[in-house]
């Protein structure tokens, strides 16, 4: 098997506060001395990702996915253990052949120039990233088409709505072809169509060109709808590495079904627990079939079977003491 | 970089035509502020034809020099410090920190005002028909552009000096009109201060060079002054590349 | 009493930017001690030792005074009311039980304290003012006051454009090009030719220059009385254009804002 395209050994990062006194008596006290307080925000982390993969980074606010996209990107340099990306770059060492090689977009950060059509940063990462004229018109014609804002393309970004912003922030991030694109919350605050096709349209990509994409969210839906693994990133440790259904069945350990029927079950069967009217419990650890009368039944849902009931139990753990 | 540099500065005319009402005014207002400059310099030369050996004509070399310092510093860079220091203080600065370029200069070059532009281009009108009155030898025509030049560098310095301390400080923005301050005490002749503010600002901060020299080159009073002031900003522009790079690693490291 | 709580309010604001203070402070200090240079420079060049009527020292009064006076006379109210009209919050002022331009004329006192503190102190220590009989006295401070009141009445004239005016900054450097000009803040109006010598009764001079010249002791009790006359005339001319447009201005701003 062919080297592993990014590759992160042992690394750890962690990052200086100060904590802020209120008050002027407060304010003074900070100037001289002020209180230090060192957070790891990556701990000890391992992880290897091939060409043409699809990973999705996991995690609650402030988990550590957008520090690991950074020191993935070189924005932001290791502490200890290394991160190399290709055959043996160095990110934080931000050589230009090495940046010519990756696309990034960050969530609530922009490239586009507020006044402008797209078109005119466009223009300007061109001459950045020295694309070729006819390269860069013919593959620009292709990025718009597939998502759907050629129109746009000559409209002031102020005049554009959020969904059609993302999609250029994501072509600012695509214009020069990268090797592997980073996408940090790719899809907050945007209308369900315009996931639907910025989804689409980065599976295509990862089809037809190899592209290797790494993507945070806490968006369960869209690591759903694109990762083919994910790591779960939690406290600013890795606590999860894997495919999406390997995670539900590794943490959906208790079967607890939860069942809506269309009137009240009387008498109550066995295994069977009452929530309200319609609303049922069943324990299934211990039955092959189920004890209600199928006609009745409205729904049934697994409790902790889908990403976001698992998620939601993990992230809602306490951070385990260093 | 030239060629990025052209595409900046079409899109900050694009920008511009966006507000042509403002740059309009801008541009209006500019030769308003300098229009009252002239008729003060003619107030105060009513009254006496020299002041330390300046007469009208070589006051008003000097105080348009100074403007056209201000001014093409203002078209080359104002526009670009003021986004920097957005920038700076939003934290949208990890897209520099992405691209295979220089961000001090992209930065630093990232918008042209236009609306300055007419007033520079007004007030070189004006200092060529001053400069034909004075009629400085060729050899000295030659060393005031370039003392203009370093001049624009010095402003330059000063103020990417005071933008980048964003990154520490960011209750300090307000200071950031302190150079233009300084550079209008500095349209003066040197002589008119007493010794201690002429020396602190011919030698240490030399704003006050940086105008008297390039004028004197204009009426034909070469000063060795310049190689100093050459040197001043040539440390200037060392300092703020260095402060760059240091907020660089703050800014990533507050994230 | 409730327009005192507008004043304090007003103060407190000022103060509380006081960085910003001090460096409008600072940058208005570097600008007068240019001046001040400048002019001794002129006089010890030109081998006067009175220029328009004005000695050197008092020069150096003069210039420190008129910019006091330009801070003091400041258009901050148009750039407010030009905010609330583009806010809409116009309309929720109107129908507060307060006059808005009582409560403005308080507002614009109150962030000028500092200001006045300094103005009123220069008047009772240095100048020669009080010293005149009561007679002179009474009639400076009158004229001080009418000045005081005509200008602000001028400004909120000159904010009502805002009903009509989306953008309103570019009045900014037009009115202090104005007062340093017209003002007597770049150089006293004395110093021009006796052709233009009727300049002096502009608004701007008679806030700027007038002023600073009683300070000085410059003004004899005809030239306040005629200077007083002026403020009159000029605030009645700012009341007229208040009344004239006030009802049109509220008009238009019905007619957008429904």
């Amino acid at each position: 098997m062919a080297a592993p395209i990014i590759s992160i050994v042992h690394t750890d990062f962690s990052y200086v506060t100060f904590t802020k006194q209120s008050g002027f008596s407060g304010a003074w006290h900070d100037l001289f001395h002020r209180q230090k307080s060192t957070v790891a925000a990556i701990q000890d982390v391992s992880l290897q990702v091939n060409r043409g993969e699809i990973l999705g980074l996991l995690g609650a606010n402030g988990a550590g996915k957008t520090t690991l996209i950074k020191l993935m990107t070189g924005i932001l340099p290791a502490n200890t253990g290394s991160v190399r990306l290709f055959t043996d770059e160095i990110p934080f060492r931000k050589r230009a052949a090495f940046l010519q090689r990756i696309g990034v977009m960050l969530s609530q950060k922009s490239q586009l120039a507020w006044d402008l059509p797209p078109l005119d940063t466009l223009v300007l990462l061109r001459e950045i990233y020295h694309i070729p004229r006819d390269q860069f018109t013919s593959w620009l014609a292709f990025l718009t088409k597939e998502l759907a804002v050629t129109p746009q393309l000559h409209v002031p970004v102020r005049k554009l709505s959020l969904g059609q912003r993302i999609k250029f922030e994501l072509i600012c991030a695509l214009i020069h072809r990268p090797e592997i694109l980073f996408l940090d919350e790719p899809t907050i605050g945007i209308d369900v169509s315009s996931q639907a096709n910025i989804y689409r349209f980065l599976k295509q990509l990862n089809h037809d060109i190899q592209m290797t994409i790494i993507l945070t969210s806490h968006n369960t839906k869209d690591i759903e709808a694109l990762a083919q693994r994910v790591a779960v990133i939690n406290h600013g440790k890795k606590i999860f590495d894997g495919t999406t259904t390997g995670l539900i069945s590794r943490y959906a350990t208790v079967p607890i079904l939860e069942i809506v029927t269309d009137g009240p079950l009387a008498p109550l069967p066995t295994h069977v627990k009452q929530v309200d009217n319609t609303h049922y419990e069943v324990n299934a650890t211990a039955l092959v079939a189920l004890p209600i009368d199928p006609r009745h039944i409205l729904s049934v849902n697994r409790r902790n079977g889908s990403l976001d009931a698992i998620l939601t139990q993990l992230f809602s753990e306490e951070a385990p003491k260093q | 970089m030239f060629k990025i540099y052209r595409v900046l500065v079409t899109q900050s005319l694009a920008e511009t035509m966006t507000y042509r009402v403002t740059t309009i005014l801008t541009a209006l207002f500019g030769t308003l502020f300098y229009g009252i400059d002239l008729i003060t310099g003619g107030v105060y030369f009513s009254f006496t034809p020299t002041i330390y050996g300046w007469n009208f004509l070589d006051y008003l070399n000097l105080i348009t020099t100074a403007n056209i310092i201000s001014y093409a510093y203002q078209f080359l860079f104002v526009a670009a410090h003021e986004d920097l220091t957005d920038q700076i203080l939003s934290g949208n600065l990890d897209y520099s920190l992405l691209r295979p370029v220089n961000s001090y200069w992209f930065h630093a070059c990232y918008r042209v005002d236009f609306p300055s532009l007419v007033t520079l281009l007004l007030t070189g009108i004006i200092e060529g028909v001053i400069l034909a009155q004075l009629h400085p030898t060729l050899l000295n025509l030659l060393l005031y552009l370039v003392a203009v030049i370093v001049g624009v560098a010095f402003v330059f310095a000063l103020n990417q000096i005071m933008v980048t301390l964003a990154f520490w400080v960011d209750g300090l923005t307000a200071l950031n009109g302190l150079p233009e301050d300084l550079m209008t005490a500095s349209a003066q002749p040197a002589k008119i201060y007493p010794r201690i503010i002429q020396q602190l600002f011919l030698w240490v901060i030399p704003s006050l060079a940086v105008t008297n020299v390039p004028a004197q080159f204009g009426h034909n009073r070469p000063t060795w002054l310049l190689l100093w002031t050459i040197l001043v900003t040539g440390l200037l522009l060392a300092i703020s590349y260095i402060e760059w790079q240091r907020g660089l690693l703050k800014y990533v490291s507050a994230n | 009493m409730k327009y005192w709580v507008t004043c304090q309010n007003a103060l407190l604001t000022t103060l509380a930017y006081r960085g910003n203070l001090l460096l409008h402070l600072l940058t208005t200090a570097i600008n007068v001690l240019v001046a001040i240079f400048m002019w001794l420079a002129v006089y010890n060049f030109s081998g006067r030792s009175n220029i328009a009527g004005i000695q050197p020292n008092q020069m150096v009064i003069y210039l420190i005074v008129v910019n006091i006076l330009a801070l003091i006379f400041s258009a901050e109210p148009i750039f407010k009311f030009s905010s609330l009209v583009r806010s809409g919050n116009l309309s929720v002022v109107l129908i507060r039980p307060i006059n808005y331009f009582i409560q403005s004329f308080w507002d614009y006192f109150g962030r000028a304290i500092p200001y006045l503190i300094v103005y009123g102190l220069t008047t009772g220590l240095v100048s020669p003012v009080f010293h005149r009989g009561l007679r002179y006295g009474l009639s400076s401070l009158l004229l001080m006051l009418i000045t005081y009141g005509m200008f602000f009445l001028l400004i909120t004239a000159i904010s009502l454009c805002s009903f009509w005016l989306v953008q309103v900054w570019p009045l900014r450097p037009v009115l202090s090009a104005l007062f340093l000009l017209l003002g007597g803040q770049a150089f006293p109006l004395q110093v021009l030719p006796s052709a233009v010598s009727w300049l002096i009764y502009n608004p701007f001079s008679l806030a700027g220059n007038q002023l600073t010249l009683l300070l000085l002791g410059k003004l004899s009790l005809y030239q306040i009385a005629i200077a007083t006359g002026w403020a009159i005339i000029w605030t009645v001319v700012a009341l007229a254009i208040l009344k004239l447009t006030w009802q049109r201005g509220i008009h238009s701003y019905e007619g957008v804002g429904s």
